[in-house]
Parts: C-alpha cells; sequence; structure tokens
C-alpha cells in the first residue's frame, strides 16, 4: 500500500482525504442544485445587494490588504513595534548579528565543554 | 554511471560558457541548449540516486586511475579532491536538479522582455553547477569554492534587471552576507586545516578531536551556513534579497539556502559526528528553530509586498525544518531515542525540505506570475486577479494549502512526522508548530484575497495569462507536489529514510573512502 | 385551500421605508411563540435576494426612494409586496409632511394592503396568507 505513510503513531492515507473532499463536494453540489433557479440575468436580480444602496465601483469595493487582519495587528501593537525594530534594512545591522550570534554560539559551545 | 558524479558539475558548467557562444547565433537555440542540458542532468542524478540506493555510497576521485581509489597506495591519507555521494548529497541533489528545471523554463518567459538574457542562463547555469558541487563534494576547500560559485552567480542574477533600485541593493546585502559567510566558513576550514593537515572530510571526520579550536570552527561553520539559509536573527538580508530577484531567481535562492542547510548537517552529523556535544548544538538549533519559525511568519502576516511577504514564509518554513534535525541532533549519541522518535524527526525535517522546495518556489513562481501581469509587487494594488489567470489562481491555491499543512497536501505529510516525533522531545516544539501553521493559512488567505479574489478592476482588464513557459516552470513543481502528496510513503521510504540514516550513520561515511587504509 | 405551484416555504424580506417602529414591533410579535408563523415556514431572511414577498412598513422618505426601486428589483420573481399599516397606505399623520414622496403604491406596485395603526398580528397574518394564495396563482402562471 504506497499511499499509507506510516508516522510510528499513527498513520496517513492521503485517499482517504480525497474521498471525504469528493463526498463533501458532491453534498454541496446537491444542496446548491436545490437553489432557486427563478433569477432574471442581467437585471438587477443578479446583481450585489447592499441594503439597497448603490453598489460602489470594482476598485472602491475591493478590500485591500491593509485593511485585512486590522485587529490581529491592533491587539500586537507592542510585540510589532518591538520586532520591527531590528529590520532596519542597514546591512552594518545585519553583521552585527552575525558577530554577536556567532560569539554567543562560541561561547555556549566552549562552557558546555567545560561542564 | 560511474562518471555521473562529475559529469552532473562539469555539464552545467560547461554549457555556461557555452551559451554565450550559441546564444550569439540563436536566441531559441540558447534556450533549447539550457533546457536540454539541465534535462539530461537532471536524468544523470535520478540514475546516480538508483546507484546510491542499490549500491550505498559513491565515490569518485578526480584524477585517478580508477574512480573509486580515493586512498593512493603507499599513501595513509586521500590526497586527491573526491566527490562523495551519499543518501542525503543525493536528496538533495534531486531537488536542485527539479527546481534548478522549472527555474529555467520560468525564466525564458520571464525575462524575455529583459537585455542581457544570455548572461543571465549563463549564471544560472554556474548557479547550478555550484549547488551540485556543494551537494557532491567530499572536500571542504571545495565546499567553499562552490559555495562561493553559487553566492556571487546569485548576487549576480539578483541584481538583474538593473533597471530597479531596489534590486542593486538586494544583490549587494547578499554578496555581503554571502562574502562574510563565505569567509568565516574558510577561516573554519583553515582551523581544521592547521591541526589535522588535511582537507577531505572523511578523513578529518575520523581525526577530529573537538579541541578548542574545533569548538570555535564549529561554532563559525554552523552560524555562517544558518546565516545564508536565513535564520532568525540573521534572516534580515533575506527578504531584501529574495523579494527583488526575478522569481525563477527567487526560486533558486530558496534551494541555495536548502544547499547551505545540507552544508550545516553534513558539519554537524558527518564532519563533527563522532564528538559534537549533540545535546548542546541539538539545542541551539531548535531554539533558533522555534524562533524562525515564530518570528518569521508573525513577520509575513505583517508584509504587504507579496515576493516579501513570500520570503518570510520561507524563513518560517527552514524552522520546522531545524527543529525537525535539531532534535534529531540533540539525542544523536542516544541509540534508544534514535530509535524511538529521532529518526522520525529526522525523516520529517529532511521531508520538509522536499516538500518546502516543491511549494515554495512554486508560490515565488506565482508571485513573479503576479508581477509580470500587474508590474507590481505590491498587493495592495491587486485584487481580481482570479478573473484573468485562471492557471496561477489554481497553481497559487496548491501551493498555499500546501504550505499551510492543510489535508491532504504534501506539507501536512511532512508536518504531521515532525508533530508527533518533537512531542515527544518536547511538546512546546509541536504547540509552536501549529500555531505557525495556523498563521501561514492565515496570512496566505489574506494575500490570496487581496490579489485573486473580488471584482475585476479596471485597471487591470486588458491583459492575458502569463507566457506558456512560466506555466510549464509551475506546473513542473505543482507535478512534483501532486506526486508527493499521493504516494508519501513511497517518497519516504526511497528517499527521505535513506537520507536521514546517512546522515546518522556517520561510519558509513568515514568508510566509503578510509575503508581501505588500515 | 390548497397549495400546489409555489411548493416551498415563504420567505419575507421586511423592508423599513421610514415607520415609526410600530408596525416593526407587531412583525415582531407575529414570530413570537403565541402567534409563531414559522410553523407555518414563514421567516424572516436578511436579504431581498432570498425572499418571495416584501413587507414595507411606513410612508415613502424622499431618501428611501431609490433604495426601495432598488430592492424591489433585486427581488426574485414571483414576488409579493405587503404594505404593513396605514403610513404605507395612505401616509397616515404623516400624509401632510414636507419629508414624503408618497403612499408605496405610488412607486412600486402593492398586492396586499393590511390597514392599522399598527394591525393586529392577526391581520398580518391574514394578509400574508392573501399573499401566498395570489403567489400560488402567479406561480401557476409561470410554470404553464
Amino acid at each position: 500500500m504506497t499511499f499509507l505513510l506510516e508516522s510510528g503513531y499513527a498513520f496517513w492515507n492521503p485517499l482517504i482525504w480525497i474521498i471525504v473532499f469528493i463526498v463533501l463536494a458532491v453534498i454541496v453540489y446537491f444542496f446548491r442544485r436545490r437553489g432557486q433557479k427563478g433569477y432574471k440575468k442581467d437585471t438587477d436580480q443578479t446583481r450585489i445587494f447592499l441594503c439597497g444602496e448603490e453598489v460602489p465601483e470594482a476598485g472602491e469595493r475591493h478590500i485591500r490588504v491593509g485593511n485585512i487582519y486590522w485587529g490581529f495587528f491592533e491587539t500586537l501593537k507592542e510585540y510589532y513595534e518591538q520586532i520591527l525594530k531590528p529590520h532596519t534594512g542597514i546591512i552594518n545591522d545585519y553583521i552585527l548579528w552575525f558577530v554577536a550570534i556567532t560569539a554567543v554560539s562560541v561561547i555556549v559551545l566552549l562552557a558546555a565543554g567545560l561542564g | 554511471m560511474t562518471h555521473a558524479p562529475i559529469l552532473i558539475i562539469a555539464i552545467p558548467l560547461l554549457v555556461a560558457f557555452l551559451t554565450p557562444l550559441v546564444g550569439m547565433a540563436s536566441q531559441k537555440g540558447r534556450n533549447v541548449l539550457v533546457v536540454v542540458s539541465l534535462v539530461f542532468v537532471a536524468f544523470l542524478v535520478f540514475a546516480l540516486a538508483r546507484e546510491v540506493a542499490s549500491n550505498g555510497i559513491q565515490v569518485y576521485t578526480l584524477g585517478a586511475t580508477s574512480p573509486d581509489l580515493s586512498v593512493p597506495t603507499g599513501f595513509m591519507v586521500p590526497v586527491r579532491i573526491i566527490l562523495e555521494v551519499d543518501g542525503i548529497s543525493v536528496f538533495f541533489s534531486i531537488i536542485w536538479s527539479i527546481v534548478s528545471l522549472a527555474a529555467a523554463i520560468y525564466s525564458i518567459s520571464h525575462i524575455a522582455s529583459e537585455t542581457g538574457q544570455t548572461r543571465f542562463f549563463t549564471l544560472l547555469l554556474l548557479m547550478v553547477t555550484g549547488g551540485f558541487g556543494l551537494m557532491f563534494t567530499g572536500d571542504l576547500f571545495n565546499l567553499f569554492v562552490f559555495l562561493e560559485i553559487a553566492s556571487i552567480s546569485g548576487a549576480a542574477l539578483i541584481a538583474y534587471r538593473t533597471k530597479f533600485a531596489d534590486t542593486q541593493e538586494g544583490g549587494f546585502k547578499y554578496i555581503v552576507v554571502s562574502a562574510i559567510a563565505s569567509l568565516m566558513v574558510l577561516f573554519a576550514i583553515g582551523l581544521l586545516y592547521s591541526q589535522y593537515n588535511s582537507l577531505n572530510i572523511a578523513y578529518l571526520a575520523q581525526a577530529i578531536q573537538y579541541t578548542t579550536l574545533d569548538k570555535i570552527a564549529l561554532a563559525l561553520f554552523l552560524i555562517a551556513f544558518t546565516m545564508k539559509t536565513g535564520m532568525v536573527p540573521l534572516h534580515l538580508w533575506f527578504p531584501d534579497a529574495y523579494s527583488v530577484a526575478p522569481a525563477s531567481i527567487t526560486g533558486m535562492l530558496v534551494i541555495t539556502s536548502h544547499a547551505c542547510m545540507y552544508a550545516a548537517f553534513r558539519i554537524c552529523f558527518t564532519l563533527y559526528g563522532g564528538v559534537i556535544n549533540a545535546p548542546v548544538v541539538g539545542w541551539i538549533l531548535i531554539i533558533f528553530g522555534l524562533l524562525t519559525m515564530f518570528v518569521g511568519v508573525t513577520m509575513a502576516v505583517y508584509q504587504k509586498d507579496v515576493m516579501r511577504f513570500m520570503s518570510y514564509h520561507a524563513i518560517s518554513q527552514l524552522g520546522y525544518m531545524w527543529i525537525g534535525v535539531g532534535v534529531g541532533l540533540a539525542v544523536l549519541g542516544n541509540p534508544g531515542l534514535i530509535a524511538t522518535y529521532g529518526r522520525d524527526a529526522m525523516s520529517g525535517g529532511v521531508f520538509h525540505i522536499l516538500n518546502h522546495a516543491m511549494y515554495k518556489p512554486l508560490l515565488f513562481f506565482t508571485g513573479g506570475a503576479l508581477f509580470h501581469y500587474t508590474g507590481t509587487r505590491d498587493l495592495t494594488q491587486m485584487g481580481g486577479l482570479a478573473h484573468k489567470m485562471k492557471w496561477t489562481t489554481i497553481l497559487y491555491i496548491i501551493g498555499t494549502l500546501s504550505i499551510s499543512g492543510i489535508p491532504p497536501l504534501n506539507g501536512f505529510s511532512s508536518k504531521i512526522l515532525i508533530y508527533e516525533s518533537v512531542y515527544q522531545f518536547h511538546p512546546i516544539l509541536t504547540i509552536t508548530g501549529i500555531i505557525v501553521s495556523i498563521l501561514t493559512l492565515a496570512s496566505f488567505t489574506k494575500a490570496f484575497h487581496s490579489a485573486f479574489m473580488g471584482a475585476e478592476l479596471p485597471e487591470y482588464k486588458g491583459g492575458k495569462e502569463v507566457p506558456r513557459s512560466m506555466l510549464i516552470g509551475m506546473l513542473i513543481l505543482a507535478a512534483g507536489i501532486v506526486f508527493v502528496t499521493l504516494f508519501p510513503s513511497l517518497v519516504v521510504d526511497w528517499a527521505i529514510h535513506p537520507a536521514a540514516d546517512s546522515l546518522i550513520d556517520q561510519g558509513a561515511y568515514i568508510n566509503a573512502i578510509m575503508g581501505a587504509t588500515p | 385551500m390548497s397549495l400546489k405551484s409555489f411548493k416551498r416555504a415563504l420567505w419575507v424580506y421586511h423592508l423599513n421605508t421610514g415607520s415609526c417602529n410600530g408596525c416593526d414591533i407587531e412583525i415582531l410579535a407575529v414570530l413570537t411563540p403565541r402567534y409563531d408563523v414559522e410553523r407555518f415556514g414563514i421567516k424572516l431572511v436578511g436579504s431581498p435576494r432570498h425572499a418571495d414577498v416584501l413587507l414595507a412598513t411606513g410612508p415613502v422618505i424622499k431618501q428611501m426612494v431609490t433604495r426601495v426601486e432598488r430592492i424591489y428589483e433585486q427581488t426574485p420573481d414571483p414576488k409579493m409586496v405587503m404594505v404593513i399599516g396605514n403610513c404605507g397606505i395612505e401616509g397616515d399623520v404623516f400624509h401632510e409632511s414636507y419629508n414624503l414622496a408618497g403612499p408605496i403604491d405610488q412607486i412600486i406596485p402593492v398586492d396586499v394592503y393590511v390597514p392599522g395603526c399598527p394591525p393586529r398580528p392577526e391581520a398580518i397574518i391574514h394578509g400574508v396568507a392573501m399573499a401566498w394564495v395570489k403567489l400560488e396563482k402567479l406561480a401557476k402562471q409561470e410554470v404553464v
């Protein structure tokens, strides 16, 4: 059985997942097919409903990337303030980090040898 | 087939210098030459992989009367340049050959509007040479040389589109970082050479004592290579360089970082394998791996530039590999723990490298397709592109689901191996891994929505789907994803376990060269 | 009264065109356990795209005119419009107001009038039943 992957504790078979997804897709298609078909094409019946308001142009109503996950960034504002600090874009800082991390690793490796 | 290791290095090198000559005659002939040579190299790599699988480690001695004459008669040490190909090197070279082929095909249309295309392909083939050499060499100095070949041509390729200012900056940062990393590698090689009078990895692995100088050399090797792979907090150059390169080169840079990861594994497991303070080095890798995963993904959610956003994801995914392999390294001295979870963790880490090398270049290529279509990398200016770029959208979805570890795609099969094995080492590793996976999905959904979804924007009404060669380049990688998705155990048994075992089994690597000597 | 052509539950969209909220509360009363029209399959929905019946309350103020027209257009056929309350029928206490565009039937065609200020829930249910019968007739015409 080449589809089966034993991870040592559990098994993993992509075929099962694919079958599950196909079954779900069939169920979804079944419900979708039962929907209302009476909408008249190219009238207001098939256009966007926005509480009766006029729908803005495509470029106006697309939610741009800057507006997505606003709450996430607002919550983690302090984390991002700290994490953005090292990202200076200056190559000198990058090399400083390299020197610092190398020094720390050397010290750790030498100290581990002493104990 | 005995000459396969040197042919795999030599053919791209020769074709690289043949390309300008052919390019003068015809552009099409040059493209065909590049693609055919890379297909042939890929064929050779697979043949070599078969050879390694059936006959064990392959040794190729340059300049000897017979390729397997690694230690000349009357000598106690190997004196010639030796190529040594074992499970892990052939595994990395398979990745390298497939992605470089896809990148070369993708480049044909992607750089069609630029000048100096012939030089582009020359540099690309030089980069391919450097990668193969890095993976096959059994000699530390050659490792440095090939590392330099790959980095210098890589830096030139990053700066290839000279009409943009940021490409020059990215190329400059890459060359500075690479030069310093290579310099530290050279310094570490010098430290070893001064003590043991040899550069051969197998001989050094036998002779090494783990003196104070060796420890300093190990730290230099480790941090230099991890900086080249883009480990937090040495990742800062990584998005700067990756986001500005042509997308095909970004794909190549991803596997260059895997090549440097290979070098780090080679140093830790093979060169220092017998003497290394495994728990300490393992924990260093694990802690940096955790940082890499978490910082990489949180920075990625924040990005608004499509290539930069994907670069941070490339960083974050590297953390999984460091954690998997780091856990394997931490329990290296303990055969019982290796058998219970160490080998599985390493297999998971190595498997994730394969998966990452498939879906990450694919995602970078779709990012390049977006750039090709819209002329900008800024996600805030994109929207509704799925209306025109149907194939790109499908390929992006495949890559997204795979990188986020959504079943049944291949990203999940390696992640489950890592999760289940590192959980036994320390639960926090698995928990962080799952959180990072969720954030990955969240940020890719965000980019998917802002670039592909929504109504068709008026400024992008007239465009067409990207040219065929770009699609073929992406489809090669997508086919790889589908293959690994459908047959995970086939891949694990034939490629992943031999690769992980060859890392654990240091003795076999030494014996393949030093076996003749008493 | 037997239903043959209109074979699904009746979904209703509540459209407030400037009502004082009296009729709206009576509509809610219709949905409470005492009257509980959901047992007949009559249900308030959030979008006219899902609705069979538009339930309009209140006199149409000037700002609502285009919106009322657009929502009417967006309701799929066959559709019914019910006016709840005196305001929608003839303006009631607001009928001389400077701000009115007029009764609803001057803007969109209305099928069922339920008078009252506000109408009793029983009256509303009766109106819905009449609308249902008319819908049945319309659906039959479409089927044929």
